[in-house]
C-alpha cells in the first residue's frame, strides 16, 4: 500500500490547491468585512459551469468560453455584494446577517444551475500545452500542471497587486482599520465590492483550471466552501501564505485518509485531524494580517 | 472658511453634540478645550464624516458638506490627525504616507513624491523609518507620521484630535512647533485638547465645551487672560483637572 503514497501526494496538492484558491477568496473577503462568504465555492462551481455551457452548449471556442465563464462568475460576485452585502452594511447589520445571507446565496445559485443546466456532471477539454510530468513513480497531468501553475500565479499575481500597487495598499489599510481607511479618503464600499469581484475571480479561475480533470457539477461548490474554509482557518484567517499551507495539508490529508482508511470516514478522519491541529495551534499556522478587528462594521 | 452651525450627534440616546457652533477662518488655528467626555472627538468625527450629524449644518468653503460622504471630504481639503494617532501599525511609514496621498491617485507620481519629501525635510527622523513598520515607531513619531499621512492629502483645514495624548512634553513641543510653522504657511487648524494651557498659548482663538456645548469662547490670549479660573472651573465641573 504504501508505494501508493507518492500518488497520493501529488493528488492530494492537487486538490490542496484548489482548497488555497479558494481560502484566499474567503480570506479576501473576510479581511475587507470580517465576515465569512459562505458562497466562497460556488464562484468554483460557476467559473466551471458557465464555461462548460458556453463551450459545450453555445459551442464557443475554448478561450473564449473560458473569458467568459469567468466574467460572468465575476459579475455574480459583485452583484452578491450589491445586492446582499451592500444594503445591509448601509443599516449596520450584525455580522451574523451576512452569513445568513450568504448560506442563501450558496443554496439559490446550485438551485438555480440545477433549473438552468440540469443535474449532470459538465466539463471541457483539458487545456494542453503544457507537458505531463514525471515526478519519479508518478506523472503528474499536463492539467495537473496547470493547476498547480495557475495557483503559484494567483499566488504571485495578489502578492503583488497589495504590495505595489496603491488600490492593494488601500485594500489592505481597509483590513487592517476600516475607520482608518475612510478617514485617508478611501472609499470602503469600494473597497469591499472588490474584495468580492476579487473572490470571485479567484474560484472562477480555479474552477476552470480544476474542471477538466474531475468534472464540476451544480452541487459541487458546498464542499470546496467547507475545505476552503477549513484551510483559511488552519493557515490563519486572511494569511495568504497560510491559505497556500492550510490547502496542501487539507488536500493532502483527505487524499491519504480516503485512500488508507475508508473514502465514507475520510472526512471525518480529516476533521480529525484538523481538530488536533487546531488544539496545538487555535490560531491557525501563519499570523492572520488583522490580529483584532479594530471595530465592528 | 469652515462654519459649523447648531451641529447636533447623539450615539443612541446619548447626546454627544447638542447644537455646537463654531467657525475657522481661512489659515486659522483654532482650539477646542474641554474635558474628558465633553464632545471633542465627537466634533472632529463629524467634520470627517466618520459620525452622521443628526442635526445642523457643516459649511466648509461655501459648500454644505453635512452630508457629504467621508471619502470625498479629504478630496474637500478636510484631513484628520485622529485621537490616538492611528498609524497603519501593519504597514511601512512609506506606505502609510503613500496612503494619505489616495485621493490624490490622478495626479502625476512625480508631484506626490515631492510632497512626500517635503514632509519627511518637517520631520527628519521618519526618513530613517521610512521602510520600518508604522506599529514600530515610538509615539511621538506615530503622531509625526499620522501628521504627515494628513497632510499628503494637501489639506486645507487640519483637524487634529489631542495630539499631545501619551507624548512627553519634550516631543509634544516639537510637534507643536512644526504645526505653527505649517500655520504659518496658511494651513488652517482646529486643535483639540485638553491640555489647556498649551492650547490656548498655540491657538489665536479657542472654544470652551463642556457637555457638548460651547461654554465660552474668544481670543485665546483673553481666554488665557481673563477665562482661565472658568476654564478651569468648567474642567471641575466635569470632575476633571487641567493640566
Ligand atoms: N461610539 C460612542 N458610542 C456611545 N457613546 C459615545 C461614543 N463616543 C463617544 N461617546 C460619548 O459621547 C460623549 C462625548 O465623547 P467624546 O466626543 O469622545 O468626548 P471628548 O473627546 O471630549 O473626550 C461622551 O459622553 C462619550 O461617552
Ligand atoms: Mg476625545
Amino acid at each position: 500500500m504504501m508505494d501508493l503514497l507518492p500518488v497520493l501526494l501529488v493528488n492530494g496538492v492537487v486538490f490542496g490547491a484548489i482548497y488555497a484558491i479558494n481560502a484566499i477568496g474567503i480570506g479576501l473577503v473576510y479581511n475587507t468585512t470580517g465576515i465569512i462568504n459562505f458562497a466562497q465555492g460556488e464562484f468554483i462551481m460557476l467559473g466551471g459551469m458557465l464555461t462548460a455551457c458556453l463551450y459545450g452548449q453555445a459551442g464557443l471556442p475554448l478561450l473564449v468560453a473560458i473569458i467568459g465563464g469567468v466574467a460572468l462568475t465575476v459579475v455574480v460576485g459583485l452583484l452578491t455584494e450589491r445586492l446582499f452585502i451592500r444594503p445591509l452594511w448601509r443599516r449596520g447589520a450584525k455580522d451574523w446577517t451576512y452569513v445568513f445571507m450568504l448560506f442563501a446565496v450558496a443554496t439559490v445559485l446550485p438551485n438555480l444551475v440545477m433549473l438552468g443546466v440540469g443535474r449532470d456532471p459538465l466539463t471541457f477539454p483539458t487545456f494542453g500545452g503544457l507537458p505531463a510530468v514525471q515526478l519519479g513513480s508518478v506523472t503528474l497531468s499536463s492539467q495537473a500542471l496547470w493547476v498547480l501553475l495557475v495557483t503559484v500565479a494567483v499566488f504571485f499575481a495578489l502578492q503583488g497587486f497589495f504590495d505595489r500597487t496603491l488600490l492593494g495598499k488601500a485594500m489592505k489599510a481597509t483590513a487592517i482599520n476600516r475607520r482608518v481607511a475612510a478617514w485617508l479618503g478611501i472609499a470602503v464600499e469600494q473597497m469591499v465590492a472588490m474584495s468580492f469581484g476579487l473572490a470571485a475571480l479567484l474560484g472562477a479561475i480555479g474552477g476552470v483550471v480544476f474542471t477538466p480533470l474531475i468534472s464540476t457539477q451544480f452541487d459541487a461548490g458546498v464542499s470546496m466552501t467547507l475545505n476552503g474554509f477549513a484551510a483559511a482557518i488552519i493557515g490563519g484567517m486572511g494569511n495568504m501564505r497560510g491559505a497556500i499551507v492550510g490547502g496542501l495539508v487539507i488536500g493532502i490529508l483527505q487524499s491519504i485518509s480516503t485512500a488508507f482508511i475508508s473514502s465514507v470516514y475520510g472526512d471525518a478522519v480529516t476533521y480529525a485531524v484538523l481538530f488536533g491541529l487546531l488544539v496545538v495551534w487555535p490560531h491557525g499556522l501563519f499570523r492572520p494580517l488583522i490580529e483584532l478587528k479594530n471595530e465592528e462594521i | 472658511m469652515l462654519e459649523v452651525r447648531d451641529l447636533k450627534i447623539s450615539y443612541g440616546q446619548i447626546e454627544a453634540l447638542k447644537n455646537v457652533s463654531i467657525q475657522v477662518g481661512r489659515g486659522e488655528f483654532v482650539g477646542v478645550i474641554g474635558a474628558n467626555g465633553a464632545g471633542k472627538t465627537s466634533l472632529l468625527m463629524a467634520l470627517s464624516g466618520a459620525v452622521r450629524a443628526g442635526g445642523g449644518s457643516v459649511v466648509f468653503d461655501g459648500e454644505e458638506v453635512t452630508h457629504l460622504p467621508q471619502h470625498l471630504r479629504v478630496g474637500r481639503g478636510i484631513a484628520i490627525v485622529p485621537e490616538g494617532r492611528q498609524v497603519l501599525g501593519p504597514l511601512t511609514v512609506m506606505e502609510n504616507l503613500e496612503l494619505g496621498a489616495y485621493q490624490r491617485r490622478a495626479e502625476a507620481r512625480a508631484v506626490i513624491a515631492r510632497d512626500r519629501d517635503m514632509i519627511l525635510d518637517l520631520f527628519p527622523i521618519l526618513r530613517q523609518r521610512a521602510r520600518q513598520l508604522a506599529a514600530t515607531l515610538s509615539g511621538g513619531e506615530q503622531q509625526m507620521l499620522a501628521i504627515g499621512r494628513a497632510l499628503m492629502s494637501r489639506p486645507r483645514l487640519l483637524l487634529l484630535d489631542e495630539p499631545s495624548f501619551g507624548l512627553a512634553p519634550m516631543v509634544f513641543a516639537e510637534i507643536l512647533a512644526t504645526l505653527r510653522r505649517l500655520h504659518a504657511e496658511g494651513l488652517a487648524c482646529l486643535m483639540v485638547e485638553q491640555d489647556a494651557h498649551v492650547t490656548l498659548e498655540t491657538t489665536s482663538r479657542s472654544y470652551v465645551f463642556r457637555t457638548g456645548q460651547v461654554i465660552m469662547e474668544g481670543s485665546s490670549s483673553e481666554l488665557r487672560e481673563g477665562g482661565l479660573v472658568l476654564v478651569e472651573e468648567s474642567y471641575l465641573g466635569s470632575g476633571e483637572k487641567s493640566s
